[in-house]
């Protein structure tokens, strides 16, 4: 049965070629994928990093207790 | 009365605001992917385990089943950026530009793919990886071009404003190659074989290879709409990070630039 199958999987002759192919679709589909999530996060760390900052509860008991 | 077209325009408007866009983007992403994800496995597993061999292809058949719909969405995407640009001259919504730039990076990936795998399907078949005197791969390489002309555009000019109008005037004139890549088989004598699925005398390819790549090209357009969607979003952010560090870097300048009292003074 599971002979039969890789026997199918090979595609005789042409398996390099089939495969290859599908690689290169794979490589290519999820690469842009990838690429567009990884940017998307870079860009909304730097977005925050810009956004101005509301002080946090802590700064502000300190800059009471300064007071 | 109301004109033909008012509806599609009165929508357009309404998702031109990017908040709006942004909540319908995050709504629809899910449910995309999702229909992407069932295709593909549907797909790829009737391309791989169960579709025939063809008999003048043998098992290369199944290189068919990502070639042609990275060749279609190619095509599609190429038009989408020329409509967006063409949107976005019109009705100068920076929506439309930016959609136009997110597109293209899709579009060029896809047109690479169709590419590679048309090369790898000529060899056992045609026995050359490539063929300069074939119209449709020529063509395809044209956008290629055109995709990759339009992308160091953008990366070019600083000024937005500017850049938005050059790289749309670019997408209009090589909207042109679409119709020439569309008709070459039947215009030139080609090594490429003539239209099999979209054709006035209905598809030539046998019904159970039929399925798969119905299938193949669902999820081709489910992944190239999610991938759309989310490449605008970034390029919402990226528009959003230049604009507030620009007028950082303004403010910056602004703060350290002498005043001009002072200046006066010496």
């Amino acid at each position: 049965m599971m002979e039969e199958m890789f026997q199918h999987l090979s595609f005789g002759k042409h398996g390099p070629y089939v495969w290859a192919a599908w690689t290169a679709a794979i490589i290519v589909l999820a690469g842009i994928w990838a690429q567009t999530s990884i940017a998307a996060k870079r860009t909304k760390t730097a977005l925050d990093q810009l956004r101005p900052k509301r002080p946090s509860n802590d700064t502000l008991v300190q800059s009471e207790s300064d007071q | 009365m109301q004109r033909p077209g008012r509806d599609y325009i009165t929508a357009m408007h309404r998702f031109a605001n990017p908040a709006r866009f942004v909540r319908l983007a995050d709504r629809l992403l899910p449910w995309i992917i999702s229909v992407a994800v069932i295709c593909f496995a549907l797909g790829g597993y009737f391309a791989i385990f169960s579709s025939p061999a063809d008999y003048q292809q043998m098992e290369t058949v199944r290189i068919m089943y990502i070639h042609v719909p990275s060749a279609w969405m190619s095509m599609l995407t190429y038009i989408i950026v020329a409509v967006a640009s063409f949107t976005g001259l019109v009705w100068r919504h920076p929506l439309a530009f930016l959609t136009a730039k997110a597109a293209a990076p899709i579009g060029a990936a896809l047109t690479a793919l169709t590419l590679i795998t048309g090369s790898i399907w000529g060899y056992p078949t045609w026995g050359t990886w490539w063929e300069w005197a074939d119209a449709r791969m020529t063509s395809v390489l044209v956008l290629l071009f055109l995709y990759a002309g339009y992308m160091a555009m953008w990366q070019m000019m600083d000024d937005f404003d500017k850049a938005c109008r050059a790289t749309s005037i670019l997408a209009l004139v090589g909207v042109i190659n679409i119709p020439i890549i569309k008709f070459s088989v039947d215009w030139w004598n080609t090594l490429h074989q003539g239209a099999s699925i979209v054709r006035s005398g209905g598809p030539t390819i046998h019904s159970e290879m039929q399925l798969p790549l119905f299938l193949m090209i669902i999820a081709f357009h489910a992944w190239l709409i999610a991938l759309l969607l989310k490449r605008v979003k970034l390029e919402l952010d990226r528009r959003k990070v230049a604009v507030m560090q620009q007028s950082l870097a303004s403010g910056l300048a602004h703060q350290l630039a002498p005043a001009p009292e002072k200046l006066e003074g010496q």
